[in-house]
């Protein structure tokens, strides 16, 4: 049996220590597997060394979100994101001169067909059915010049698992895991994808977001959601839909797309994760070889827009033929806001698990929910959001039973104090399953990542376990009075609307 | 909107020249010619294996990274074992053993326990196999390993925790038509097993209905044994010490010398057919299309890897790249020849697209099926294949919990304990030829079964260019009571003892005299929130016109049957169509009226049983069941005294679906020569759901002409 003390066990000593003095010292003693350092542009590199098996994963952090769209190109970063993966001036490309030219024929014919589209009913059908077929035809030319997938491939080819990318409200994330000899592969491919992408098939792969759209649309649970931010936010731009409008879809360009990239993928505006078995100050070279050619981007201000206070409740009924979802959501606080640790525990006791106020309430006790639960930080958390409650009622219940079921709790949360037991099961819980995440190199490096932009520093993971464990009975019931109320709250519920197919 | 694009534009710019500036113009290595050094060696720690007195199979693992210890288990028995007229039986078993509790814990003691240890344990019976799972920091595993192995010989079953599982099965099938993707691969699944396969059957709420405390005892008795148990642990322990542990807490489990019966086969054909299941409220489509696949043990399985990684393999097999990437015609799109340990797999490919390219999206995907028979496959793809397989084979082992759930894997379906190493060495002898060799003889294009889920509505061409089309319909089934089989004898004296009660009523020329009633009741809702009191008016007139008006603190509320027309009136005069099925919930109802069904006793088809006499409330009554023309059969019960209707019994169909009402009518007094029965109680599954206190009954009122007429 090989039995190695690895980087995971000062972690686990600092998680799981009480008191103060001992925790700081282990914490020095996990940081001893970090490597932090930033070249010149700004960009951030944390290496998170563990050695038991000879592989990693990469991730990169970009810290734009759908949240710094503006109205008329919602669904932009998302986009770019999808066009990250299409390959650069030196991925996938064939015959750039001749390649950059039939991609500005099919952006030029596209500027054409939308303007002869925006005339409406007064459009020349000839001229839009002749624009339509040179745009399908342009766009087949400009393929012929570039191999798109050449980045996948190589990726595929070294043996890399689980390639993909996230893009949310509040950030993009490109990731995948690879066997460690490979390393020096992510740093050619991912340095060129951010230094000179080429947004080739832009059209085809919008055509592909768009299918992505009508997939979360065919969800009962999805339309429900996306009416239920837009009517939550009337400001801030949290309640617009990350997948974007539509219409918005419809008409982008790749220069607008390209415009997107320069403003927000300047390299001191992502950090890199390297989880796994890798060498510091090999990843250091590789870092200096590979990226300190990316320029600096231009200062990026965050959203200035502030949700103005809700001065009364908000409802969505969606009447639909499907069965009964409730959602509540109340706005609360962002991250660095000192607040925001106690609806964590508040949410862990009224909301996860079997023993939470919701689920024997409305589950075992009541049996008028088949699931109820709670969340926070939706639909993100770098600027204040949502604490989120939500039921699926069983079936011979509706979403105003339910409702009225998780109203009460609420109020009890806001009239009696939550018991010793309840706020101690839910603090050992917090670092438990803190454990569990990182017991992965993609768990560790996705949590690092999240607490180093968002908050400054990587070392807030350790630190929020520490807040968790400060929280009183007091504290929770203070929050939850002070913003766990009618008037702050957004309500929205499917009613079933019958019909011969849904029954 | 276009000046923020414009501000943008603008920025981007002057963006644009500080990137040219910037970028150095050394050329960087081409990432093609990049070369590695060779891979770390990787430690792959082989579990200890031992077999305990009573049977249990033990894999072990010590893992000292976390101080953590995990368990997991491999039970034989699955859903495939359970009977057909009780599916959901296994799953609920599963289900139950941990959230029931045990003999000497109760669940929700259980659940306690655990949560204030940040532990985990948990039960489950699947298609195939059974499962548990158990994960507890070490300084807790003498308080955790017990109460496992405490669900999994002794649970205790109680019938509040049947019934939560049983609430929530109801429910998921309620919930089973609301997304699209699911309902596509459920039919498709029974497409290629067919409905009453195991390995393809479905829940209905006439199997959950069927299932019983006792049958959950038996199931269990029947299957949880050591000898049919496989435990797999790894983490922070001394293997000694751990084996120890579990055969103490196992030592009372009796080795019951069983063997697991063989799986069912399946019977296939190879055959064309199109099957549609429409769903008017999306704009994308679901299609599979597809055959049945194969099994692991077959010499051809490793070719057939290669082959799905060329046809489907991530963002660089061709389905993706040609249906995704070139034509942009889905978001999803994948496909599989699978194979698996016992019996056998699907192969289908399958995407979501926009409901104008649904014809199109399914061409593109058979396409490509095709092309795998008769274009090429060349060595690149070959090639890229078989590195990607081979480079991430590390993968396999990076996890302690891997290695330890394959091997017990391999162990439960018979495979070789070398299988992913045998695995390995046979991908890298696989050649074009062999591809292409499989991929001929396994791919039957031709021979497709097509599941479409959408709005043919908006399809770019009818479904029937593909072929034939089948429409599959996807209601729920509910539940009609149980009807004995009619005989002379029963239907002869269920006749005479209605014609006594129509007698008792009235008799039959009064009642048949009645053409319209007008009535007016207090009635009290009763639901678990709370109850409210409403007046409601009802105006039936003789044969199918009925009005009921609600008088809600909101407004009132109508609701209209007219023949074949049915709508509501909200508070505010909104109207809406009543859907048919509701419809015809509301003209069941009409039939069971006493005053209606007493005056149709020679209605065509109606056909009445006698099943005996029963007891309610130490009175003596006649059950009748009465099934009327082209509805549910619902039972009667007379009072044997007097031989009024004293109460009713049947499914009725309510806004959250089926549920099993029953009726007393009691306080009968005489209006117009006939009686009606002034108080009625009901319920819904057993619980109250309202109660009705007649104010006034007039026979034959006079009808204003627009009384049942349609809205504008």
């Amino acid at each position: 049996m090989i039995v190695r003390l690895t980087r995971y066990f000062p972690l686990v000593i600092a998680i799981l220590a009480l008191s103060g003095p001992a925790q700081a010292q282990d914490l020095a003693a996990f940081e001893k597997n970090v490597t932090e350092f930033t070249l010149d542009n700004g960009l951030t590199f944390i290496v998170v060394e563990n050695h038991d098996a000879p592989v990693l994963t990469v991730l990169t952090y970009a810290d734009v979100g759908s949240v710094d769209e503006v109205k008329g190109i919602t669904g932009m970063a998302h986009v770019f994101e999808h066009m990250a993966f299409k390959g650069t001036t030196t991925i996938g490309a064939m015959d750039l001169e001749s390649e950059y030219a039939a991609m500005q024929k099919v952006d030029e014919i596209f500027d054409d067909l939308r303007s002869e589209r925006h005339k409406g009913h007064q459009a020349d059908p000839e001229r839009l059915a002749s624009l339509e077929q040179d745009f399908e035809d342009a766009k087949k030319a400009a393929r012929e010049f570039a191999e798109s997938s050449a980045m996948d491939e190589a990726i595929d080819r070294s043996g890399g698992t689980g390639l993909n990318a996230t893009t949310s409200r509040d950030a993009t994330r490109y990731f995948y895991s690879l066997p460690s000899n490979k390393l020096e592969l992510f740093f050619a491919l991912e340095s060129s994808r951010f230094l000179d992408p080429v947004l080739r098939e832009f059209f085809v792969e919008r055509d592909v977001v768009m299918e992505e759209r009508r997939m979360s649309e065919s969800s009962p649970t999805g339309r429900l959601v996306e009416e239920m931010l837009s009517t939550a936010y009337k400001a801030h731009p949290y309640g617009e839909p990350t997948l974007g409008h539509m219409s918005d879809l419809e008409s982008m360009t790749r220069t607008e797309a390209m415009d997107f990239f320069r403003r927000y993928y300047g390299a001191d505006n992502l950090t890199i994760i390297i989880s796994g078995d890798a060498d510091p100050a090999h990843v250091k070279e590789l870092a200096h070889e590979y990226f300190d050619r990316l320029p600096a981007g231009p200062p990026i201000e965050p959203v200035e827009t502030v949700e103005p206070p809700q001065l009364a409740e908000r409802r969505v009924i969606m009447e639909d033929k499907s069965q009964p979802v409730i959602l509540m959501g109340y706005h609360k606080v962002d991250i660095n806001h000192e607040d925001d640790v106690v609806f964590n525990v508040l949410s862990d006791i009224i909301g996860s698990g079997r023993t939470s106020r919701l689920y024997t309430s409305l589950v075992k006790e009541q049996k008028i929910a088949v699931n109820a639960s709670s969340f926070t930080d939706f639909p993100g958390s770098k600027y204040p959001n949502m604490m989120v409650f939500f039921a699926f009622p069983s079936k011979d219940h509706t979403a105003a039973d339910t409702e009225k079921a998780i109203e009460e709790e609420i109020e009890r949360i806001r009239n009696e104090e939550v018991t010793e037991e309840e706020l101690s099961r839910a603090k050992v819980r917090a670092r438990v399953n803190l454990i569990r995440q990182l017991d992965s190199n993609m768990g560790l490096a996705l949590q690092m990542a999240y607490f180093h932009v968002l908050t400054g520093d990587w070392r807030e993971l350790f630190h929020s376990i520490d807040q968790i464990s400060e929280v009183t009975a007091e504290d929770i019931k203070r929050v939850a009075n002070q913003y766990l109320v009618p008037k702050n709250r957004t309500v929205a519920s499917i009613v079933t609307l019958e019909d011969e197919s849904t029954e | 909107m276009r000046s923020t694009r414009l501000k943008i534009a603008t920025l981007a710019l002057m963006m644009a020249g500080m990137v040219l500036s910037a970028v150095p113009a050394a050329a960087q290595k081409d990432y093609r010619e990049l070369e590695f050094p060779p891979l770390n060696d990787i430690v792959t720690p082989t579990p200890t294996r031992v077999v305990l007195d009573n049977g249990i199979i033990l894999y072990l693992v010590e893992d000292r990274r976390l101080p953590m210890i995990n368990l997991s288990a491999r039970i034989g028995v699955g859903a495939v074992n359970e009977p057909a007229d009780k599916t959901g039986l296994a799953g609920i078993t599963g289900a139950v053993m941990r959230t029931g509790g045990s003999t000497t814990m109760s669940g929700d003691e259980i659940d306690e326990t655990l949560e204030g240890l940040g532990a985990a344990v948990e039960t489950g019976i699947g298609p195939v196999s059974g499962s548990a799972f158990m994960s507890v920091l070490k300084d807790n595993v003498d308080t955790v390993l017990p109460i496992l192995a405490d669900v999994l010989m002794n649970p205790a079953f109680p019938e509040d925790k049947i019934e939560l599982e049983k609430v929530t099965a109801r429910s998921s099938i309620s919930r089973r038509n609301d997304d699209p993707t699911n309902m596509g691969f459920r039919e498709f699944r029974k497409l290629i097993y067919g409905a009453e396969s195991v390995y393809a059957r479905q829940t209905e709420y006439a199997t959950i209905d069927a299932i019983t405390r006792d049958d959950l005892v038996a199931f269990h008795q029947a299957w949880l044994h050591p000898d049919n148990t496989m435990l797999g642990v790894w983490g922070d322990f001394d293997t000694d010490e751990m084996v120890e542990k579990i055969s103490d807490v196992f030592g009372g489990w009796e080795k019951a010398g069983f063997k697991r019966p063989e799986l069912p086969g399946v019977d296939y054909t190879f055959d064309s057919s199109v099957n549609y299941i429409k769903k008017d409220d999306i704009n994308q489509s679901t299609v599979v299309i597809g055959h049945i696949g194969g099994l692991m043990n077959n010499p051809d399985y490793f070719a057939l890897r290669v082959m799905n990684d060329i046809l489907s393999g991530g963002f660089s097999g061709r389905l993706f790249r040609n249906v995704r990437s070139e034509q942009g015609l889905a978001y999803a799109v994948f496909g599989i020849y699978s194979a698996n340990y016992t019996y056998p797999g699907i192969f289908y490919v399958a995407c979501m697209t926009k409901s104008e390219t649904t014809v199109q999206a399914a061409r593109s995907l058979l396409h490509e099926v095709e092309r795998m028979k008769t274009d090429e496959i060349t060595e690149e793809e070959l090639n890229l294949a078989k590195d990607s397989f081979l480079n991430s084979f590390v993968f396999n082992f990076d996890t302690r919990r891997e290695i330890i759930n394959r091997q017990m894997t391999y162990e439960y379906y018979g495979y070789p304990q070398d299988f992913l190493e045998k695995t390995k060495t046979e991908v890298e002898k696989v050649t074009v030829e062999d591809v292409q060799r499989v991929a001929r003889k396994y791919l039957q294009p031709d021979k497709v079964r097509i599941v479409v889920v959408g709005n043919d509505e908006d399809f770019d061409e009818p479904l029937t260019v593909l072929g034939e089309v089948n429409e599959i319909d996807v209601t729920i089934a509910v539940p009609a009571m149980e009807a004995p089989e009619a005989t002379e004898d029963d239907m002869a004296r269920g006749r005479a003892l209605l014609e006594r009660s129509v007698e008792a009523l009235g008799g039959k020329e009064a009642l048949a005299a009645v053409q319209a009633v007008h009535r007016t009741a207090e009635v009290t809702i009763i639901r678990p929130m709370g109850e409210m009191a409403i007046g409601v008016e009802m105006l039936v007139s003789f044969p199918d016109k009925m009005k009921t008006t609600m008088q809600t603190p909101m407004g009132d509320i109508e609701m209209v049957v007219n023949g074949e027309q049915a709508w509501m009136v909200g508070p505010m005069g909104d109207t809406q169509p009543v859907p048919p099925q509701q419809r015809d919930s509301m003209r069941e109802e009409l039939w069971r009226l006493p005053v209606y069904l007493y005056g149709r006793v020679d209605a065509e088809g109606l056909i009445v049983q006698h099943l005996g006499q029963e007891e309610i409330e130490g009175a003596a009554v006649e059950a009748l069941l009465i099934t009327p023309p082209g509805f549910d059969p619902f039972r009667l019960y007379l009072d044997a005294e007097t031989m009024l209707p004293v109460k009713k019994a049947g499914k009725s169909m309510t806004q959250q679906g089926p549920v099993d009402a029953e009726t007393v009518m009691s306080d009968y007094r005489e209006v117009g020569g006939i009686q009606f029965p002034f108080t009625e109680t009901s319920t819904e599954n057993g619980n109250p759901s309202s109660e009705a206190t007649t104010q006034n009954i007039e026979i034959n009122p006079e009808l204003p002409e627009d009384a049942f007429a349609a809205p504008e």
